[in-house]
């Protein structure tokens, strides 16, 4: 792996401690959501990368089905309650729900849908220490349908 | 011809300070009413003049108000949000990300449901399916520990043959209903009982397919049940206990097109909402109604200028209001935020997002209703006026379609919109609820009313700035041009002519009634103190009309105040009024003390109520004992003698907002206002001369009275660019341009006279973007937009190309020249561009540069040299004012030294123009404000704003008159208005 622990603890850092502000929120400030790409050549997995966040302790979620919502927000709930991130390892197509759930955090770090579990509708605000981390090969890009899919990210690391 | 004053009803003092709180408010405010019968409490928020019914406390209102901040773009699209769910009308946004779409619509359900709103969210991606649009069935009850498991099975059910087969079959079925619905094979009833079917069997279907296929989740240990969960489509009508609710559909254009028509059921009569959706869901229940609450937003992106994005299909296009964000609003706002530092920058964000009064379009309190009034004959002039606009609109669309502009290359528009009447309809549900006030007669403006309509059910559907302006100018001949003319009453007038009359029929309260109205009054507007001091100076009312007015304001003093004396309570009311002036004779005799050079125009009553004041500049000060009316009236008088005194007047250094009512002129000619100017030829009294891209040039005559009439135009097959005039012997002589020069001669400008062709010359092979010539008016210099000045001598025969003096200015480096002005002397010429510099030529000798490249300065909007040709002021589009001291060297070249740099207004001025003297700047955008602002009088270092206007929308062309006590103001739409001291 070229990529050196510097740049993983920049990426770290930037997703953690940069914001921007709310175009119509006055003092409202958003944080991003990152996405960590694996080249190929590297041979990693993304579950390999997990163990190089340092103190980062997040919750780990395996996205290999483009049917899974109600366990992704488990998950993200329970990143949320603890105040952590949560790690998805991408190997798979987001349904139109997971998106939303992507996009709302990234316009307004919280978002509401419907039919989670058994509530009609469900809403969370995520934690100022909550963030959630993508990382997927570069390979498995191709299977992400959303032509718009790396705009719900701040920051990006590409492993090489 | 006498001003007419209108004192306030009560109506009109709520909506004005409903006008004053929101702009106060940063255009949000609450209020609750009680019912008086059931004692029932209801609670509304007013978002920028638009009341609605909320859920939400006056703390959460006053939490988001604050917390929100609105730049004038967000201003107009929350605005919009706020009419089409006042009247549940589906919106789509359509503009590129970032433009703040979704932001707002978010904003405005809080509003409507407080800071915890529940917002449905739909985002549109390729992966979206009737599943996440109607429903679908799924285990109720399912614990945490199985549902990878579950989701994991659904995979395979979604993915194996039998579903699969299903769905495409599902698919085929909805894209023949929606075509034989397009094909008009069936009605929108039809179209919904054969959907409730389609709907029957997905459901049926479906839930068998998955029971089957699932029937070993029960052996999973799940103990779940299963169970059809509605989805967003249906939760928005249904949901929240029938309730409903807001649904944002984000992206709309990235889902499917089959998956889109399901969206077609949304389309109710009238362009608003369905009352309910067909839809046989699992209780067998086949029709949704729709709850008081529900609302549909959506939002897309521009599918011409993105990869990967499909068209929202064609009849959805019908069913919803469509508005367009272009990227040049976008692009402003985007700086606006960049320029404030993401709102860093206080005072500068607060400057961006600051909501004006008079941008604010306040229904009036009683609305004219359908049934009444506008049953006759006046309902009968809007159908007409409507389906002539409507028929003008979709006749030109189809001809025309309208075109995008990506990556600099503009193509035709691959997005279609359907026209079927439900634009109509829409409008007259919005004539419904949002008719406004004419401020001058204080009665239903039909006209304003219905061109607001128009700019949102129709205008805001093309992205062409081009089309835009083509189907406003197609509105603004239909309501307001010669050839939109109807014979009313046996009279030949236009339609807005018309509207004015038959508003002006609907009964109004008599006088008597708003005296006892006045007696309930509790509160009292400052500005009606103002219209009381306007009243009283004008020597044109007669006296016995001011005994009138003076008892109406006594009364409403008199409530308000009980503990003053009848003798009291007018100065106490004009006091209020200007309670940022003087008043009383102590204060003015300290105010002399203090400054024997006081620019300030006062005036007032004394305490006593037996003396009025006025001083002025030189005057300094003029006491007078009024003690009989006679002795008033010759104050009058005199006032009207002493040009002295209204020199502050002129320089724009009085009455703020008061210029307002002074509107000498407001006519259309009929396309995008290029150049205007005020002439004055030999003893004439003043005309103006204005054209633009109607190919006509339009002369105005001024009246006694200070305004203006118009005469015949001058017809030509050319747009014009530029104007210019100059009287020749007994004629007066026009030039016109745009690539070619057209002179034109006229013996009288005042009256209908068939003007004299002389000649018409191909002066350049590209486009005249500016013009302009010299006091003499027989030099005239054009630039051109390849970057070429060419001079011409026009007072000679017909000039030839060879004979023109030419100077080249660099495009790429500079631009375009924005702005071409003689200096006074016809020396000089100064040349200003769109990359900021400024460079001055010398008028006499091709190609010689005296000054090259000031400073970039934002795009260069006007240029004024000073009487003597020593100064020189420069004010470009960033409102930036700079001062440069002219001074020849001992080569015979010139220096420019900057003195200073004055920031008047913000961003993004459309038009700019300074006055003579060279202290007053007017700035004009793109939603129709002008401003004007001293360059004398600074706060905080900044030009004083001492005036603003409204005009009808965008301002291109501006231009003080010779005494700077008026100013042409010209629109994008045709519209060209006079405004200012009528005096002379």
């Amino acid at each position: 792996m070229q990529t050196s622990a510097h740049e993983i603890a920049d990426f770290i850092n930037s997703l953690t401690q940069v914001s921007r502000p709310h175009p119509v929120i006055k003092d409202k400030i958003l944080f991003d959501s990152g996405l960590i790409i694996l080249e190929d050549s590297t041979g990693l997995n993304p579950g390999e990368l997990a163990d190089k966040l340092g103190s980062i302790k997040p919750v780990i979620y395996i996205l290999d089905n483009e049917y899974s919502t109600d366990s992704f927000v488990s998950a993200l709930v329970e990143a949320n309650e603890k105040g952590t991130w949560l790690f998805v390892q991408c190997a798979s197509d987001l349904n139109s729900t997971v998106l939303s759930i992507l996009d709302q955090i990234n316009d307004r770090n919280s978002f509401t849908i419907s039919n989670y579990l058994d509530n009609e509708v469900f809403s969370l605000q995520l934690t100022e220490k909550t963030r959630i981390a993508f990382c997927l090969k570069n390979s498995d890009l191709a299977k992400i349908s959303d032509p718009y899919f790396l705009n719900m990210f701040g920051p990006v690391l590409r492993v090489r | 011809m006498a001003e007419e004053f209108d004192f306030a009803t009560p109506e009109q003092i709520q909506e004005a300070e409903t006008r004053d709180s929101l702009a106060k408010e940063g255009g949000i405010t609450y209020r609750t009413e009680t019912d008086p019968d059931s004692g029932e409490t209801r609670s509304f928020v007013n978002v920028l003049g638009v009341e609605v019914p909320t859920y939400a406390s006056r703390e959460d209102v006053r939490k988001i108000a604050t917390e929100t901040q609105l730049t004038a773009l967000d201003q107009e699209m929350l605005w919009t949000i706020a009419t089409c769910y006042k009247l549940r009308q589906p919106l789509m946004f359509e503009g590129r990300p970032g433009a703040g779409k979704t932001y707002l619509s978010e904003q405005f359900a809080k509003l409507i449901h407080g800071s915890d709103a529940e917002i449905l969210t739909l985002y549109g991606s390729p992966k979206t399916t009737e599943l996440d649009i109607l429903g679908h069935w799924a285990p109720r009850g399912l614990k945490a520990d199985a549902q990878k498991k579950y989701e994991d099975k659904l995979k395979e059910v979604m993915g194996g043959e039998e579903m699969t087969g299903y769905r495409e079959d599902f698919n085929k079925r909805i894209e023949d209903l929606s075509r034989n619905l397009k094909d008009n094979k069936m009605t929108e009833e039809e179209f919904g009982q054969e959907f409730e079917d389609l709907s029957q069997d997905y459901v049926s279907r479906t839930g068998a397919i998955m029971a089957e296929s699932m029937k070993d989740l029960v052996n999973l240990g799940t103990g779940a049940t299963w169970e059809f969960k509605k989805g967003a489509l249906l939760q928005a009508y249904t949901g929240r206990e029938g309730k409903g609710y807001i649904l944002n559909c984000e992206e709309f254009n990235m889902i499917p097109s089959n998956y889109q028509q399901i969206f077609l059921q949304i389309g109710g009569v009238n362009g608003g909402l369905s009352d309910r959706i067909h839809f046989w869901g699992s209780t067998e229940q086949t029709s949704y109604p729709r709850g008081q609450d529900t609302w549909i937003f959506f939002a897309s992106n521009f599918p011409e200028a993105t990869p990967g994005r499909s068209e929202v299909v064609a009849p959805l296009t019908d069913r919803v209001v469509w508005k367009v964000i272009s990227d040049q609003d976008a692009a402003g706002k985007d700086s606006m935020m960049i320029r404030s530092a993401g709102g860093r920058l206080r005072s500068r964000a607060e400057e961006y997002s600051r909501v004006y009064p008079e941008t604010l379009v306040i229904p009036m309190t009683n609305q004219v209703e359908w049934a009444s009034a506008l049953d006759e004959k006046l309902g009968e002039e809007v159908a007409d006026l409507v389906e002539a606009v409507h028929h003008a609109f979709v006749t030109g669309y189809k001809a025309i379609g309208d075109k995008i502009t990506v990556k600099g290359e503009e193509r035709d528009r691959s997005q279609l919109l359907e026209s079927t009447p439900r634009n109509a309809y829409r409008l007259f549900s919005y004539l419904d609820h949002n008719q406004v006030r004419d401020p001058d007669t204080g009665v239903v403006d039909f006209p304003a009313t219905l061109t607001k309509a128009f700019e949102l059910y129709y205008v805001s559907r093309l992205v062409s700035a081009q089309q835009r302006e083509r189907v406003r100018n197609e509105f603004g001949v239909i309501m307001s041009d010669d050839i939109g003319q109807k014979v009313f009453e046996g009279r030949t007038i236009t339609r807005a002519e018309i509207f004015h009359i038959l508003a002006e029929r609907l009964p109004k309260p008599k006088i008597e009634d708003e005296r006892s109205m006045l007696k309930d009054m509790t509160t009292f507007d400052k500005d009606l103190g103002q219209t009381v001091g306007d009243l009283l100076l004008n020597n044109r009312i007669p006296e016995s009309v001011k005994d009138i007015f003076q008892i109406r304001f006594l009364r409403a003093s008199m409530e308000r105040a009980e503990a003053i004396s009848k003798d009291q309570a007018l100065p106490r009311l004009i006091r209020n009024y200007s309670a940022d002036r003087l008043v009383n004779l102590t204060q003015v005799e300290e105010e002399l003390a203090r400054n024997q050079n006081a620019k300030t125009v006062g005036r007032g009553w004394s305490e006593d109520d037996r003396e009025f004041i006025l001083w002025g500049d030189e005057t300094l000060a003029l006491l007078k004992n009024a003690k009989t009316q006679e002795d008033f009236d010759n104050i009058i008088h005199q006032l009207s003698a002493m040009e002295k005194l209204y020199q502050p007047i002129r320089n724009w250094e009085y009455e703020g907002e008061i210029t307002v009512k002074n509107v000498l002129l407001d006519q259309h000619i009929g396309g995008w206002v290029r150049d205007a100017k005020f002439v004055r030829t030999g003893a004439s009294d003043g005309f103006i001369i204005a054209g633009g891209d109607s190919a006509n040039t339009y002369r105005f005559s001024r009246k006694p009275d200070g305004t203006y009439q118009r005469t015949s135009p001058i017809n030509q097959i050319h747009p014009v660019r530029g104007l210019t005039m100059y009287s020749s012997g007994d004629k007066n002589i026009i030039i016109t341009a745009q690539t070619h020069l057209l002179k034109f001669e006229s013996e009288n400008l005042g009256q209908p006279s068939r003007p004299l062709n002389l000649f018409e010359y191909k002066t350049t092979s590209s486009e005249v973007v500016s013009m302009g010539s010299s006091d003499d008016g027989k030099q005239v210099a054009l630039g051109t937009i390849n970057g070429e000045i060419r001079l011409f001598n026009i007072d000679t025969d017909i000039p030839s190309s060879s004979d023109a003096k030419r100077f080249k200015i660099d495009t790429k480096a500079d631009g375009w020249p924005t702005k071409v002005k003689f200096s006074h002397d016809g020396r000089f010429l100064a040349v200003g561009t769109t990359m900021g510099r400024m460079c001055i030529y010398d008028a006499h000798t091709p190609g010689r540069d005296l000054l090259d490249k000031v400073e970039p300065l934002g795009p260069i909007k006007d240029i004024q040299f000073s009487s003597d040709d020593t100064t020189a002021w420069v004010v470009s589009s960033r409102g930036l004012v700079t001062k440069f001291e002219i001074e020849e060297d001992s080569d015979g070249g010139i220096k420019a030294r900057r003195l200073e740099t004055l920031q008047a207004g913000f961003d993004n001025a459309t038009a700019a123009s300074i006055n003579r003297t060279g202290d007053g700047v007017a700035l004009g955008y793109e939603n129709g404000r002008v401003e004007v602002y001293s360059l004398k009088q600074l706060e905080n270092g900044s030009p004083k704003k001492i005036s603003t206007f409204r005009a009808s929308d965008s301002v291109q062309e501006l231009e003080f008159g010779e005494f700077g006590d008026k100013l042409l103001v010209g629109c994008r739409s045709g519209r060209l208005y006079v405004i200012g001291d009528k005096r002379r």
